[in-house]
């Protein structure tokens, strides 16, 4: 067993010697031996124990889990269409339209991603901070939505650098483990693993929950600098600061991309129900004899989309339930009996494939939690069974459901610290906003919320608050000095 | 994605929080001062230079240019307080315009050095002022270069720019360049005269080990002429080891020694800053992370080295908070040592706060660790300090100043001098 281990540290030491200069990591669906003491999202969806306990910001739930290089699944239709319903435009009105548009047009100014330059992106810089916004611990709506269609389209973030794929506990002493660990990020350019994101190196430790009667074990990473951001890639979610906003997609973001649409890059992947191939056409096949039509779930070996370009859709629930089906025609690369040809695609969506809605998304605790988002899409296993019991890529479904909390502006309280108004930190904890690196003065939602009362409120403390129907809640406490903190409630902080 | 509060535990830093200013080298010169009064927007990541007469402040502006993020400037009186209204340092404002550094020149010139991506990929940008008695009066109007770029190699980018004065009224100009030496990032410098010229021609190269990444530079001029550059080098010692190098130059840019290992531990080592001994030699500080107790994050350690690069003492860890993160440290020196101030996150009961301790001699940690800033509340952070050449340190920092009275004005500069205890 020693030996084996031995061997393989030897390989990784291999593989970290050459040089890269970034990566990218890739997901799919969650495997069998991807289990939640290894801390994934076992099933999909589910928390991982250290990002959501341990050390809560980062991705701690995921649609998927990390794929290793060849397995990663990614969308199989060239136009994501997207709206909003009316959730989300009460709450973030035409300013939050306007932010996750913006998004969008970040993402469709690419070029198409197998002829991108990667070094028109940055690795360095791409994540800048508005100080202000960063003080009053905004959270900038763009800069999410990149997150999310990252993810979207088949990128996972670094806190998937390194990941354990086998922990086993010897009997004595206790909690004594040995570890597999693993690389799940790979070179834009030389597909190899490495440690670097985006020119960065990235080491880990090995956490284990065992001392604490938790059994989950994590490779964690950390950067081996003090630089910030801790993360670099669009594509980790935990990765964006408060009051930062990124300027586009970094390097080993558009070069994940690349790989996974990149039209000679073939997978047995499948299109989905919306979907019919309407025209197949073969040039091995005899004329007059090549024409298949009206396919439904059509699957085979199919190449990247080259480039995914997303659509905003009017959609409007409360209004206008009954949408107007769309339909859309396109090719995609397709090989049968070893011949590139094209398929023609007809896909008709009867709602927006990607809806922002909004919503309370807070956690009972303890430990408190509170959510920034919640996202639920579906991925569409792929056909082809290896019989060596191997992955190949699955297919993600266009659809996605993307839910932002609405919860306001919101506030924490320690017992047995700042137990009254007067005393407690009324620090805002978390907030939508929307903001850059102008002289724009930062979007604080819902549409109405004063920059000027969450600064005077993070600057006074304790003192008086500005009267506002967003005032902070005051934690019940026996040791509240006025009669009004009981039980809480809007308004309870102000005007004492 | 759950996201919890960063505010949890900043409560439990409060009861340590308390500086001890006694027995101090350094005694404060008044209290924490706002250093341009309330301006609109976030005025950070600070930069100053000294002379006994007048200094001069640059800093990261989201407001002064207009157009994203500008370079601002300022002179400083011999009071160490503005003089002059603020004025915009770069004349080409598209895209942003970051990181900057100022040093005041031999000849009682400017040389303000900055990041910028006004031509898409990043690059370092260097603008020339005359000297301060001028900006004085006629601030904002007393370039005499347009905005330079530094660097000539294009294909990628650069970052992190560092300047130091040489005695013949040029600068020394110092970053971090992304594929220019075959592997990721390399270290580069180039000399910019007093009349704006570069030379040579094209940049040379400061690392000799050059694969992976050499990074995050500082450069300062010794006593004989010469200068020194530090760095952070990984995977040169072993795989997965980040450290901090040195080279010594002359003052042409012909190395004289070869690459110097400044630390002797195996922990990573991040953003060193250099300043000279009197005795020829030189101090570099760095952070270095603490990787046998995680909860103690990074600290700030240093350690002197003769004229020939020899060491003169073994590493010595500067920060006694070690809870949490103590990083980004800066060194000025003085004539009997050297003042080291750093970012040290919850230290003072509330994110980020300034600290700072002075080094007797460039040698050794004397005195206790003090809290620089008076105001704690929400954030302190980017300090940067030096030296008036007769009797006082300046440290300038950003604090987040909200709400003015006139609509946000976000993050504002302040600063608080030091003098020299003589009664010890």
């Amino acid at each position: 067993m020693l030996l084996k281990h031995i061997k393989c540290a030897g390989v990784l030491l291999g593989l970290a010697a050459a040089q890269q200069a970034g990566a990218f990591t890739l997901w799919g669906p969650v495997e069998a031996w991807q289990t939640p003491d290894l801390d994934y999202s076992s099933p999909a969806g589910a928390i991982r124990y250290y990002y959501h306990f341990v050390e809560p910001g980062a991705d701690d739930h995921e649609p998927g889990a990390p794929k290793n290089f060849g397995e990663g699944s990614r969308l199989t239709t060239p136009i994501v269409t997207y709206g909003y319903d009316d959730t989300f435009l009460q709450y973030f009105g035409t300013k939050g339209v306007a932010a996750v548009d913006s998004a969008m047009a970040v993402l469709n100014a690419l070029p198409s991603y197998s002829r991108a330059n990667l070094a028109n992106y940055l690795t360095d810089g791409n994540e800048q901070v508005n100080y202000t916004a960063q003080a009053l611990e905004l959270l900038d709506i763009k800069s999410t939505v990149l997150f999310l269609m990252a993810e979207h389209m088949g990128l996972m973030g670094e806190t998937h650098v390194w990941d354990l794929a086998g922990r086993a506990k010897y009997a004595t002493p206790a909690c004594a483990y040995e570890y597999f660990t693993v690389d799940r990020n790979y070179d834009p350019i030389t597909y190899d693993p490495t440690a670097y994101v985006n020119g960065r190196l990235i080491d880990f430790f090995i956490w284990d929950g065992c001392a604490q009667a938790v059994n989950v074990g994590d490779a964690i990473e950390f950067p081996a600098d003090t630089g910030a951001p801790r993360y670099t890639s669009v594509a980790t979610g935990g990765g964006l600061q408060f009051g930062a906003y990124y300027l586009g997609m970094t390097r080993d973001d558009v070069g994940g991309l690349k790989y996974l649409y990149n039209p000679a890059h073939y997978a047995f992947q499948s299109l989905d129900s919306n979907s019919v191939v309407s025209t197949f056409t073969s040039s091995w096949m005899p004329v007059g004899t090549n024409a298949i039509t009206g396919i439904s779930n059509f699957d085979g070996l199919i190449g990247g989309a080259g480039k995914i370009t997303f659509i905003k859709v009017a959609f409007d629930s409360l209004l206008n339930p009954g949408f107007t089906p769309i339909t859309y025609t396109y090719s995609m690369p397709f090989v049968t009996n070893s011949k590139l040809t094209q398929v023609k695609v007809s896909r008709t969506i009867t709602q927006p494939d990607v809806l922002f809605t909004a919503a309370f998304l807070v956690g009972a605790g303890p430990p408190l939690m509170l959510s920034d988002f919640a996202r639920s899409g579906t991925i569409i296993p792929t056909t082809y069974a290896s019989p060596g019991g191997g992955v190949t890529p699955s297919t993600i479904a266009a659809n996605e459901l993307i839910t932002l909390n609405n919860v306001g502006p919101i506030y924490y309280n320690y017992d047995p610290f700042f137990l009254d108004s007067l005393n407690y930190f009324a620090y805002p904890v978390f907030n939508w906003g929307t903001f850059d690196g102008s002289t724009n003065t930062p979007i604080v939602y819902p549409q109405g919320s004063s920059l000027a009362a969450l600064e005077a409120e993070v600057l006074q403390g304790g003192a008086p608050l500005p009267i506002s129907p967003w005032a902070p809640v005051v934690t019940t406490s026996t040791n509240t000095t006025t009669g009004t903190g009981a039980g809480g409630g809007a308004g309870a902080g102000a005007g004492q | 994605m759950f996201r919890a509060f960063r505010t949890f535990g900043w409560g439990c830093f409060l009861a340590g929080s308390l500086a001890a200013f006694a027995q101090n080298p350094l005694v404060p010169q008044g209290g924490e001062t706002s250093i341009l009064a309330s301006l609109a927007g976030d005025q950070v990541w600070p930069s100053i230079s000294l002379l006994p007469s007048a200094g001069v402040i640059a800093w990261q502006d989201n407001v002064i240019d207009k157009n994203g993020s500008g370079i601002g400037g300022s002179i400083l009186n011999s009071s160490l307080f503005v003089g002059g209204h603020p004025f915009c340092v770069d004349k080409t404002t598209t895209g942003n315009q970051i990181n900057p550094r100022v040093q005041l020149l031999a000849n009682g010139n400017i040389v303000f050095v900055w990041q910028s991506a006004v031509g898409g990929v990043p690059g370092i940008y260097a603008r020339l002022a005359t000297g301060t008695a001028k900006g004085k009066t006629a601030y904002g109007t007393n370039f005499y270069t347009i905005d330079t770029r530094v660097n000539t190699y294009t294909k990628d980018q650069q970052a992190d720019p560092a300047v130091a004065a040489l005695p013949d009224g040029s600068a020394i100009i110092t970053w971090s360049s992304l594929g220019e030496d075959g592997s990721l990032w390399g270290v580069f410098a180039r000399k910019l005269s007093a009349k704006g010229v570069a030379s040579p021609a094209k940049e040379f190269q400061v690392n000799q080990f050059s694969q992976y990444n050499q990074r995050k530079p500082a450069v300062a001029v010794l006593p004989n002429g010469n200068f020194v550059i530090v760095w952070v080098s990984e995977q040169e010692r072993y795989y997965n080891s980040v450290d901090v190098y040195a080279r010594i130059f002359t003052a042409a840019g012909v190395p004289v020694t070869e690459e110097i290992p400044v630390n002797s531990g195996t922990n990573y080592c991040d953003t060193p800053d250099v300043a000279p001994l009197n005795d020829g030699g030189f101090t570099v500080v760095w952070a270095q992370k603490d990787l046998a107790v995680s909860t103690n994050g990074w600290d700030v350690w240093g350690r002197a080295f003769g004229p020939s690069g020899m060491p003169q003492v073994a590493d010595f860890r500067i920060n006694t908070f070690l809870f949490g993160d103590q990083y980004r440290p800066k060194i000025a020196a003085g004539p009997s040592g050297d003042l080291v101030v750093w970012t040290s996150m919850g230290q003072d009961g509330s994110r980020e706060g300034v600290f700072g301790r002075f080094l007797q001699g460039g040698t050794s940690a004397a005195g206790s660790e003090m809290q620089i800033n008076t105001t704690t509340i929400s954030q302190q952070l980017h300090p940067a300090v030096a030296w008036n050449g007769i009797n006082n340190f300046l440290v300038v920092w950003s604090s987040f100043a909200g709400a003015s009275g006139i609509g946000p004005s976000g993050f504002d500069l302040y600063g608080q001098a030091y003098t020299l205890n003589t009664t010890q």
